[in-house]
């Protein structure tokens, strides 16, 4: 329908790859906001090496998951691609901030890891796996916490889209189902593969809410050598029946870490992560409230990214996330009173649900820069948003399963139904005009629902695309094959014209 | 009397139809496909202009739209427009009171909703399985060693249907070739390939929002069997095109030509 | 005086030299990416390094 321009936004781009060969011209005042905020994040990422230059080098040259954060500058730049004055500001802001607590999240494994030698720190780590809140940590001061599948899988994935797969390969080379989802698969074969850093004094599992994750927490299970509990809270959808063995079950995983660890579970300290948590969760409301105006600045991916941090990695341990969170509010109240349009190529506002691609994590910037879709609502980001209880310790533990039943990938995919089915309240609500469902291929999670949710859109008629990825692996969907199934309900059911008619077709298949 | 193209470039066959500015159809061609598309629709535009008198290249056509598999390489047209929306708009020309289709291709299959203006209201698309696909009756004929044309009446002699049970085009020929070495009867398994692939079908339409008022389109669509199948399927009963369902799409091209070139005008 | 005056200008104009210099090298390291270029080869070295899958475990 549309012609390809003689001159195009990716002859910036080496063929093939995303890697730019000069970077975007912004305008004088944006660019100059850019460069700034590029020194900051270069100075954030050398803080990797600076910490322990000779385990990083060691690190380094071992671990084939470590390698693709070398290419978070370029991360960095996918995903504030379509932003612009305050917006930039604040993509770098969240984007410095998950970058920070990335290096640290890393100097940490590095520092306690006894493949490279015996150290004081590895028996004071306990590991949670699956995106399960490590909030617990909160009540034991001494001890650290440590995440490990979005480090080794999604996180790596973003900075090379390529990272994944071969992790991947070697469980499906070693005989276990290879249709199962990619996300936990990937540290199954980083522990066949020996990549696991060597450290803990205990694992937390969590009932992450698939066969593929119970499949793969036994092989981790084994591998790692350290003693573990299941953390399956139950996930059945804000059941009050439920609540005995809620509360009983994260009694267990408290006594757990206090055996392996010999520390005693302190719930002033407790309560005073909790409150921070309120905290947090309290400036994602106020934000949310700021997103229903069409003046709402934020780009919706480092926000996902900043969410998905403050959920599974920080949950009220990290004061910094409150901190930048208090800031980013004051700039969308800013924009927002003062009618600031930072959006300006905005056409149609989506809401998008479901697990989006870490491969093509950057996939909403694309649908703005292409289409003028702005990203408003990622369903997501609104896993676990409710209060915990700051004073009554039964309350308190109720609170704790239930952030572990709505945690990421669990509220929206999985518990039952009507959860699933609160994507058209926040529709409406979040004023929107279409929806984008990450169709994860490897993901049973929704899979039952799917003709529910297709033949409720119907009814209501509210455009609904599903865009099909295989989460990690790009050589079953590759971004390609993402964009032409968005460009064919673009042109077919919306109507629409691209707005850059370069960004319909292009080659980004070789790396990063 | 001025005259617009459409051209629809498949995997298997090219199609390419002229209207004249009421929207009536001068000429029209269906011709297997080559490896290169632009050939393929070079010929067929040609072999189409040479049934209309006073037209003698594509430069007496008003405007062209090309679309299909190979639409970006239709080296003469003006524009290109999905094929999904042209097939919308080419069953819409024909019979508006058409609300959904189920366009049976040479390698995909698709639903498609349609909206009462003509355009896409939204669709379905299964374009990574040969399953259920011209591609799978082609491979289903091949193994009863008859053509399409006598493969597609095979099954309305049968009294049951033998379920087949395999979902892929490979297997599903191994599973034939099995039973008719069993000695099943062979318009019982035809009838058995009809019903899996109306049940496919039936998944496309549902996914579109089809409820009533079905046509098909596309090469399968003149497969009786499995039009049969799908009434069956759907409960629904098949609305016939007075067109060859198989030029849908490149009437569809051929209309939105016929309003753009229109307009420009 | 222009004694005084060279004494102080001529180390000021060597420190505001070096600093353009330097402010001028990290500007054509942000434009030109060349930050990114250096990590993406880096990270190329190292996946070789780090590949220790044999050939017949590989798809």
């Amino acid at each position: 329908m549309a012609e390809k321009k003689a001159n195009n936004t990716r002859r910036r781009f080496y063929n093939g790859y995303e890697l730019a060969r000069w970077r975007k011209w912004r305008g004088f005042k944006d660019s100059w906001v850019d460069f700034r905020e590029w020194l900051t994040e270069k100075k954030i990422s050398g803080e990797l090496i600076k910490a322990d230059p000779v385990r990083a080098f060691k690190a380094l040259t071992y671990y084939h998951w470590l390698a693709p954060y070398l290419g978070s500058g370029s991360m960095v730049d996918r995903t504030i691609d379509d932003a612009h004055g305050e917006a930039l500001l604040i993509a770098h802001k969240y984007m410095q901030f998950l970058l920070k607590s990335n290096v640290e999240a890393l100097i940490k494994i590095i520092r306690a890891d006894e493949r490279f030698g015996k150290n004081e720190y590895a028996e004071k780590m306990v590991i949670f796996e699956q995106d399960a809140s490590p909030i617990l940590i909160g009540g034991f001061p001494n001890l650290t916490n440590a995440v490990e599948e979005p480090y080794f899988g999604i996180l790596a994935t973003a900075n090379d889209q390529h990272a994944g797969h071969y992790f991947t390969d070697i469980i499906d080379s070693y005989g276990l189902p290879s249709d199962s989802c990619r996300n936990s698969s990937v540290v199954c074969g980083v522990a066949i593969d020996d990549q696991l850093p060597y450290y803990g004094a205990c694992l937390v599992t969590s009932n992450a809410p698939c066969d593929s994750s119970v499949m793969n927490s036994s092989v981790v299970e084994r591998r790692l050598k350290v003693p573990s509990i299941q953390g399956c809270t139950p996930m059945r959808w804000k059941d009050e029946d439920t609540r005995e063995y809620a509360i009983a079950h994260v009694k267990e995983v408290i006594k757990f870490i206090e055996d392996c660890t010999g520390e005693t579970f302190d719930w002033d300290a407790f309560f005073k992560t909790v409150r921070q948590y309120n905290e947090e969760t309290r400036i994602q409301h106020e934000l949310w409230e700021l997103a229903k105006s069409p003046y709402y600045p934020v780009p919706s991916v480092p926000n996902l990214l900043y969410r998905s941090f403050q959920l599974s990695f920080s949950s009220g341990l990290n004061e910094n996330c409150a901190k930048i969170g208090r800031e980013m509010l004051a700039i969308c109240e800013k924009c927002v009173k003062e009618k600031i349009n930072v959006r300006p190529k905005t056409r149609h506002r989506t809401l998008v649900c479901g697990a989006p691609s870490s491969y093509y994590m950057h996939f909403s910037t694309w649908m703005y820069e292409c289409w003028g879709v702005n990203t408003v609502c990622v369903l997501n980001n609104m896993s676990h948003h409710e209060y915990i209880d700051e004073n009554d310790k039964e309350e308190a533990l109720w609170g704790v399963a239930q952030l572990w039943e709505q945690a990421i990938m669990r509220r929206h995919l999985v518990g039952g139904y009507e959860n699933m089915l609160e994507l058209f309240e926040e529709y409406e609500r979040f004023n929107c005009d279409m929806i984008v469902y990450y169709d994860d291929i490897t993901c049973k999670g929704s899979k039952t629902m799917t003709g529910i949710i297709q033949d409720t859109a119907n009814e209501k008629g509210i455009p609904l695309v599903w865009i099909a990825h295989d989460l990690i692996d790009p050589r079953s969907i590759p971004r390609s094959e993402m964009r032409k199934q968005f460009n064919d309900f673009m042109f077919t059911v919306m109507n629409e014209q691209p707005l850059d008619a370069s960004l319909l077709e292009f080659d980004d298949s070789k790396g990063w | 009397m001025k005259y617009y193209g459409g051209c629809d470039v498949g995997s298997t066959y090219t199609k390419a139809v002229i209207v004249d500015d009421t929207g009536k159809i001068a000429a029209s061609v269906i011709q297997r496909s080559r490896m290169n598309a632009a050939e393929s629709s070079e010929k067929a535009m040609a072999d189409c202009i040479s049934q209309v008198p006073g037209i003698n290249s594509t430069a007496d056509l008003g405007y062209i739209v090309g679309t299909g598999y190979g639409r970006n390489r239709v080296p003469f047209a003006d524009e290109n427009v999905s094929e999904i929306s042209c097939h919308a708009m080419g069953v819409h020309t024909v019979d508006p009171t058409v609300k959904a289709i189920i366009d049976i291709g040479g390698q995909d299959v698709k639903g498609i909703a349609v909206a009462p203006d003509g355009t896409v209201k939204n669709f379905a698309m299964n374009d990574k399985c040969a399953a259920g696909t011209g591609r799978f009756y082609e491979a289903m004929a091949r193994s009863f060693e008859m053509s399409l044309e006598e493969f597609s009446t095979l099954s309305l002699k049968a009294k049951t249907a033998v379920p087949i049970t395999a979902q892929c085009t490979v297997f599903a020929e191994s599973e034939v070739i099995a039973l008719v070495g069993e000695g099943k009867a062979p318009e019982e398994i035809a009838a058995g390939i009809q019903m899996a692939v109306a049940r496919r079908c039936f998944v496309m339409a549902k996914k579109a929002g089809a409820v009533n008022s079905i046509t098909l389109t596309g090469g399968c669509a003149k497969n009786e069997g499995l039009k049969k199948a799908i009434e069956k399927v759907l409960k629904i009963k098949v609305t016939e095109l007075s067109v060859d369902p198989q030029l849908m799409g490149a009437l569809g091209a051929a209309e939105f030509a016929r309003r753009k070139g229109g307009a420009k005008a | 005086m222009k004694k005084a005056i060279l004494l102080i200008c001529k180390p000021a104009g060597v420190l505001l030299g070096v600093a353009a210099l330097g402010f001028g090298a990290i500007q054509a390291v942000y434009w030109l990416n060349l930050d990114n270029k250096f990590m993406f080869v880096l990270h190329r070295i190292l996946n070789k390094i780090t590949d220790r899958v044999p050939r017949d475990r590989r798809f």
